[in-house]
This record gives C-alpha cells, sequence and structure tokens, in this order.
C-alpha cells in the first residue's frame, strides 16, 4: 500500500492567482501548447507578487512582456542563497534547501506548492525513462524524504517511488551514512525489476564495500550528481563501467539524472560506453547556452554557461543562470560540468580572502 | 614530476623553443646562473641601466613587433583586450630610462656599485650594499608587467633572476627576456623564465640556490610556500592587498565630477581590476555629489574609456562568477549597468567587486566615519586613489597612514604608478640587497 506522500505535499496552498496559473502549467505538461503563452502567463504572476524579482527583471529592461523565452532575464543560482524567491509571504508548502557543499552557505527554493514540480517530474521520467513499466520496488540511495524534507532530491525520488513502483521505496542513506549492507540485502532479495536512485557519491561507496551484484533483470539505475565538492577520483566512463560490474547490468540500464535545488525540471541522459550521453530536457524547461561575458542566448551548437527556463518553477522563478556549462543542441544537452573556478588571475586574486580573514580576526578579538 | 606543458625553462633563442622542465635541468641553470653573479656585479650601473632603456625603446618604437606580439599573446593568455595590454606595457616600458633607473639605484642603495662602503652623512657606521648571488621570483600574477619589472629589478641590483611565471601569465616576462637578448645580450645572461605548477618540487630546488626569495600571491598560497623554504632563505612577501578610491568633496569644490569619474573610469578599464591597484569601490564623501549622481557620470565616461580600453573576453569560470556576484547585488543593492557596472550601495562599508569593470559606489558621511569602515582591512590597503581638498589633505593622509596604507595616488593615476615607487610600501632595491653595517676600525690598525 503506497503511503500518501505525494497527496501530502503536492497541496497548493493558496498563493493569490497561482493556483490558475499552476493550473495552465499542469496543462502544459500533460498536453503541450503555446510555450510562450504560458511563460508570459508565469511571468505575469511573478512579476505580480514578487517584487523583488519584479526590480530585477525592470533592472535588466525586461517589462513583462517576452517575444522568446530568451527574453526573460535568468535569476543567478547564488541569489537563492540570499534573497527569499517566492510569489507570497504566506507559508510555504516547502522550501527546497541546496547542501552548500560548494560555498558552505545553503540556498532556498522556496515554494507555494509543488504541483507542477510533481506533475512534470514524474511525466518526463516516465516519457524518458521507463515509460508506463512499474517496478517492483526503488531502492534509494539518498536521504528518505520523510527525515530529509528539505531535499529536492529526495522529495523527487520519493514521487518517482510512489508512481512508478508497486511497493514502498526503501531509502539507504540516512544521518549514520550508507547503509551498504541493507542495500545488499534489499538487492538480493528482489524478484522484480528495481530501480536503483542514488547519488554518485553513495554509489561509489556501496561498490567499493560490497561484492559484486546483480540486479534482477530489467532493472535500471539512475545516478545523480553527487561528488560536488569532493575529489573525483575515477573518470565518468570507468565510474559507469564500475556502476555495470558491480551491479551486474547493462550499459543500457544506466542513466544520468540532471537537476538542482533551484529548477523544478530534471534532465535525463542514457549512459554509453564513453560516459553519459545528451541529456533531454522535458518540453516545459528550455535550457540554453549562453556567452559568459554578455550573457547573450547562444545558438544551437555553441558552449556556453546554461540557462534554463523553467515553467514548473512556477511560484518562484521562471529563469535561472547557472554556473553549468554545456552545449545545447536540438538533440539535447551535453553537459561538461560545473565552470572551472576562476582563473586568479592579476594580484588582486586575495581580496575575498582579505576580507574573509578581516572578519574572522574581528569575530575572534 | 610537472607536466611538461606548463613547466618550462625559457632557455632556447625564440619562446617556441622553450624546454620542458625537470629537476635536473633546472638544477644546471640554477647553477649557471649562480655562477654569472660574478661578471654581473662587475658591470657597472651605467652599462645596465641603458641596455634596459634599450631594451624598452625595443618595445616602444611605432611598429615593435614585441608590443604587437604581446598585444595578441598576452591578451589571449590573460584575457585582457590587446588596447588594455598594449597601453598597459607601454606606460610601464616609457618609464625605464636610463636617467630614472639610475636615480632609483641612487636613491635606494646610495652607491652606484655593490661592495662600496658609504659613509653615512650623519651616522659614524658606514654601510655597503651586496647582491644576492641569485634571486629568485615566484609570481602567481597575470599583471603583464609584473615579471619585467622584477627582472628590472634584480638586475639594478646585479642580482641574476630567476622568474617563475603562472601558466596564465608568462607570455610578456618571456617576451622581455627574448628582447633583452635582442639589444642586450650580455644582460640576458643572467636572467631565466620558468613556469611550473604549484605541485611541483621545484620551488624547494630553487631555495637551494637563490638566497632571497620574492613570493606573490595570496597569504594562503604563500603559507604553503614558505613551508617548503630553509630557514636561511630570504623571504619577500608581496601579498594580496586592495584598493579603492575617496571622492571627498566639499560644498565649494568646483563642478570636476566629470574629470573625477573619467579617472575613476580609466583606473577601473586599465587591466579591467584584476590587479591590487584597481579600485574595487568608490567611497562619495559629504553631499557635493550623490552616489547616483557619480553613478550616471561615471556610466557616461566609461563608455568612452571603453572605446579606448576595451574589456577583455571573459572566460568560463570568470563569467559564472560575475554573473552569479552581479546577479546578488541586482537583488541587494541598485545596479547601473553600462561600460562599468556601478553597484550602488546605501550604507558605508567596503566591498569586493567581482572585477571586470564592475565597481562598488558607496557614500560616506564623514571621513571619520570612513576610517571606522575600513578598520578590518588595516595593512592590507595597496593604493588609495584621492580627490579631497588641499585643506584636508594632511589629515587625511595621516589617517590612511596609521591604517598602513602604502599608496596614495590622484583618481585616474592609480594603474599608473611612479616608477619610483615602493611596492606594498617597502623598497623595491633596498630589500633585495644585503645590507652590511661597516662601523670605524680600530685606530691602532694601520
Amino acid at each position: 500500500m503506497h503511503c500518501s506522500y505525494w497527496a501530502r505535499v503536492a497541496r497548493v496552498t493558496d498563493g493569490p492567482g497561482l493556483a490558475s496559473v499552476e493550473a495552465r502549467v499542469c496543462a502544459y505538461i500533460r498536453e503541450g501548447g503555446d510555450f510562450l503563452d504560458v511563460l508570459n502567463a508565469v511571468v505575469s504572476y511573478q512579476r505580480r507578487w514578487n517584487s523583488s524579482l519584479d526590480r530585477f527583471w525592470a533592472g535588466r529592461g525586461f517589462e513583462g512582456m517576452a517575444l522568446s523565452a530568451a527574453e526573460v532575464p535568468a535569476v543567478p543560482t547564488d541569489v537563492f542563497r540570499d534573497v527569499k524567491l517566492c510569489s507570497s509571504e504566506r507559508a510555504a508548502a516547502r522550501v527546497f534547501r541546496t547542501s552548500g557543499t560548494m560555498s558552505g552557505k545553503r540556498g532556498e527554493h522556496w515554494k507555494l506548492s509543488t504541483a507542477a514540480y510533481d506533475e512534470g517530474a514524474v511525466a518526463h521520467f516516465r516519457a524518458c525513462v521507463c515509460g508506463e513499466m512499474q517496478f517492483e520496488s526503488f531502492l534509494c540511495l539518498v536521504d528518505d524524504p520523510t527525515k530529509r524534507s528539505d531535499s529536492s532530491l529526495s522529495h523527487m525520488v520519493g514521487l518517482l517511488a510512489e508512481a512508478c513502483s508497486r511497493e514502498t521505496a526503501r531509502y539507504f542513506v540516512g544521518d549514520e551514512g550508507v547503509d551498504v549492507a541493507g542495500f545488499v540485502e534489499s538487492v538480493c532479495a528482489s524478484d522484480g525489476p528495481v530501480v536503483v536512485f542514488a547519488t554518485a557519491f553513495s554509489l561509489a561507496h556501496v561498490l567499493a564495500e560490497a561484492a559484486p551484484m546483480s540486479l534482477p533483470t530489467g532493472s535500471i539505475v539512475v545516478e545523480t550528481g553527487g561528488f560536488k565538492g569532493r575529489h573525483r577520483e575515477l573518470s565518468e566512463a570507468q565510474f559507469y563501467g564500475a556502476i555495470c560490474d558491480g551491479l551486474g547490468i547493462d550499459v543500457s540500464q544506466l542513466w544520468s539524472e540532471y537537476s538542482m535545488t533551484e529548477l523544478s525540471s530534471q534532465l535525463y541522459a542514457r549512459a554509453n560506453c564513453g560516459g553519459r550521453g545528451l541529456f533531454r530536457a522535458p518540453d516545459w524547461c528550455l535550457v540554453q547556452a549562453c556567452d559568459p561575458s554578455s550573457l547573450q542566448v547562444l545558438p544551437y551548437g555553441e558552449r556556453g554557461l546554461l540557462r534554463f527556463v523553467d515553467l514548473a518553477n512556477t511560484d518562484s522563478v521562471v529563469a535561472v543562470q547557472t554556473s553549468d556549462v554545456g552545449v545545447v543542441t536540438e538533440e539535447g544537452v551535453r553537459l561538461s560540468g560545473r565552470a572551472p573556478g576562476a582563473v586568479p588571475r592579476g594580484c588582486s586574486l586575495a581580496a575575498e580572502e582579505i576580507l574573509s580573514g578581516s572578519r574572522r580576526a574581528d569575530g575572534e578579538s | 614530476m610537472a607536466s611538461p606543458d606548463v613547466s618550462f625553462l625559457q632557455m632556447g633563442p625564440s619562446v617556441d623553443e622553450a624546454t620542458p622542465l625537470c629537476e635536473g635541468l633546472l638544477r644546471a641553470r640554477l647553477r649557471e646562473l649562480r655562477e654569472s653573479a660574478a661578471e654581473l656585479r662587475g658591470m657597472r650601473l651605467e652599462e645596465v641601466a641603458e641596455s634596459l632603456e634599450a631594451v624598452a625603446r625595443l618595445w616602444l618604437v611605432p611598429g615593435s613587433h614585441w608590443m604587437r606580439r604581446a598585444g595578441v599573446e598576452v591578451s589571449t593568455e590573460s584575457g585582457l583586450s590587446a588596447g588594455v595590454v598594449e597601453e598597459h606595457l607601454r606606460d610601464f616600458l616609457s618609464r625605464i630610462t636610463s636617467g630614472a633607473l639610475s636615480s632609483l639605484v641612487r636613491a635606494e642603495l646610495g652607491s652606484e656599485e655593490p661592495f662600496r662602503v658609504r659613509a653615512h652623512p650623519r651616522l659614524a657606521a658606514s654601510r655597503a650594499w651586496c647582491p644576492p648571488a641569485l634571486t629568485a621570483h615566484v609570481l602567481s600574477s597575470t599583471v603583464p608587467s609584473l615579471g619585467m619589472e622584477v627582472i628590472v629589478q634584480s638586475l639594478l641590483c646585479r642580482s641574476p633572476a630567476l622568474v617563475r611565471t603562472s601558466t596564465n601569465g608568462r607570455c610578456a616576462t618571456r617576451f622581455f627576456l627574448l628582447s633583452l637578448r635582442e639589444a642586450a645580450p650580455r644582460l640576458a645572461r643572467h636572467v631565466s623564465v620558468v613556469t611550473w605548477d604549484r605541485e611541483s618540487p621545484f620551488l624547494a630546488v630553487t631555495a637551494e640556490f637563490a638566497p632571497v626569495l620574492s613570493l606573490w600571491g595570496s597569504d594562503g598560497s604563500m603559507e604553503s610556500m614558505v613551508r617548503q623554504l630553509p630557514a636561511t632563505t630570504r623571504v619577500l612577501r608581496y601579498g594580496g592587498r586592495v584598493s579603492f578610491s575617496v571622492i571627498a568633496a566639499r560644498a565649494e569644490t568646483p563642478e570636476i565630477l566629470d574629470r573625477l569619474v573619467g579617472g575613476v573610469a580609466e583606473d577601473v578599464a586599465l587591466l579591467d581590476q584584476t590587479g591590487c591597484m584597481s579600485p574595487h569601490t568608490v567611497f562619495v564623501l559629504g553631499a557635493r555629489w550623490s552616489v547616483d549622481e557619480v553613478a550616471e557620470a561615471l556610466r557616461v565616461a566609461s563608455t568612452e574609456v571603453a572605446s579606448r580600453l576595451p574589456m577583455g573576453e571573459l572566460g568560463e569560470g570568470e563569467g559564472a562568477e560575475r554573473a552569479q556576484a552581479l546577479g546578488v547585488a541586482e537583488f541587494k543593492y541598485r545596479v547601473l549597468r553600462g561600460p562599468i557596472t556601478s553597484v550602488i550601495h546605501g550604507e558605508t562599508g567596503f566591498h569586493v567587486s567581482p572585477g571586470r569593470r564592475v565597481v562598488h559606489l558607496v557614500p560616506c558621511s564623514d571621513f571619520d566615519t570612513l576610517i571606522a569602515s575600513l578598520q578590518s582591512l588595516k595593512y592590507r590597503i595597496h593604493s588609495i586613489g584621492l580627490y579631497c581638498e588641499r585643506v584636508d589633505q594632511s589629515a587625511f593622509l595621516r589617517r590612511f597612514s596609521e591604517l598602513g596604507v602604502s599608496r596614495v595616488c590622484r583618481i585616474g593615476r592609480m594603474q599608473r604608478p611612479l616608477w619610483l615607487r615602493s611596492h606594498d610600501g617597502r623598497p623595491r632595491l633596498a630589500d633585495v640587497v644585503n645590507w652590511m653595517d661597516v662601523e670605524p676600525p680600530d685606530e691602532t690598525t694601520s
């Protein structure tokens, strides 16, 4: 029997006008339609109820009617660390928080409702990865969403498990770390196809500690980038090879997921022998590469910083500027990872260090 | 062993013939440099200074292939535009004249030649300076002229020089060495340019041969470098510093805002705020002009400056960091975008710029408030571009000096220091050489 996890969290909490705009986004997720039309409805809603976002857009000369998605100025992800980006002062249904591994300060994604998020997450997972298949179970090497309610990854995995498996999902990551023995035991006990949804970090842990095993026929593994802030010793291709060997699957059963706390949509790529393939974004999340200097959107095929126009960010920020680098083509997105830390230039490279040092010293005195 | 694509020793006759670096090669070259010290010590100041001037002329002559090449290759490497690179190098090299260099030696070292015991005019003791057998300079800067500057510094001290450049700041120094070979081969024998990875063992090897090391970089990287050095190595540290401008007008100050912000624009644009002398913040004191007026005037002035000194292309990492920082600023403060982007603040405080032509404009009611807001930067301030009325000047300078400020200059001159300047408040030559005090001999000696 499924727990009603999805039903508990998906309730619309009555942001002014949110229900109608969210209904339009959900309809677009289900049936498609005019992207620009829905985008302008979301923009109009966000402009009306999020004054700081409205000021940001006005400062960039955007008055609220986009003739193309490229016209909507994207909010950099770092802003989520400093500013509450929400279209109402009312209590949020959810606040997703970043891990803070890269900067130490956690970003927050406030959501009055997760309805569009939830509908989109399941729809794209089905469209991209598994179709209408029902798995026996989800074996999740991520935190349990009932224990880590601020993790967007856990939330999403919980949704997918509820929608795509017959049994309740099992989680093997907690405060004590990765429960490798429990995971192995569950794999051995499975007699139908399962989904192993895991951060790369947790998977690496399992592969290092457990003997090779074989997932039941028809199982899949979905890996998501969990190496942030940690040293990566294996190349992507080596790592994928190790997953296939360790879990007894063919590379065609291995998928990679890409998203971030600041987004409400996910991208999936099928693995191949060389590593990750092209990531496919859902129709309601437009991915664009932009020039690092001007932030102007680049034509297909050119490498740049990635920005996302994500309709499922209905009540927060519809356009998000990331520091990730990639190439967008008609077939999908080739990710190249996080832009390298700015190459130290000049001799003022220690300015931030000076300030942080001074602040530390002030605090200590 | 560091990978050969980033570690090399500049020995061949052209840049393209740089040799992959290995420990044996480095040791051999360091030995050669040390052995050449006696010859360099014997060279007269006049010859050294004139040779260096001849090199500078090679660069400054119209159509100079060195300048043209630097414009292209240094630009690619540093991310600065060719226009900025050439202007920066022209400004630096135009100050390398025989007269200026000789004056510098006389001002800092007293006698023109080493080992000359020179009586102090008012003290009983005399002193003589002695060149180190080898000076090594470990740079982590991309400021194109810095490698040239330390070469000139060492040669004026008659000390052979090994210059380690950063991997993304090596072209200008290599080109300078090659032009030195062209114009003054005798001097060039005493210089080597190398590049190595931070993780390589080459620093410790260098320290075995060089009694004096100048280290440039962040405090963190210098700490880790110093740990690799023997206790006997004399280390000259040039750590991270920040700079800012102060516009302190009074009610009666004439309408010179356009001129002042033209200077600010020049200070920001030259080197795209990658230098320690680049202003991060402009403090606007008093009520003569509001920060909004300054921002608007700066936007206008920056258009002219940008046409003369265009901004360089940003790499992915730099572009991402700038976009994130500017985005945060747009939510927290007011931002006026332009060829130079102003972040307009409401409260007094120093702010670090994300670089590449973003400057913080900060209001300040009075001078005491300004000084109070700068206490956390004590001994960390390199340059202050200052405009104030003459009547306020001495009070300003005294308070800045108490903060350990290295340099105060006119707005618009922050990136164009006088050659005879000290760096980080320390003398350029007198810090490098060894000093020997000679007290009067026993009167009974014959």
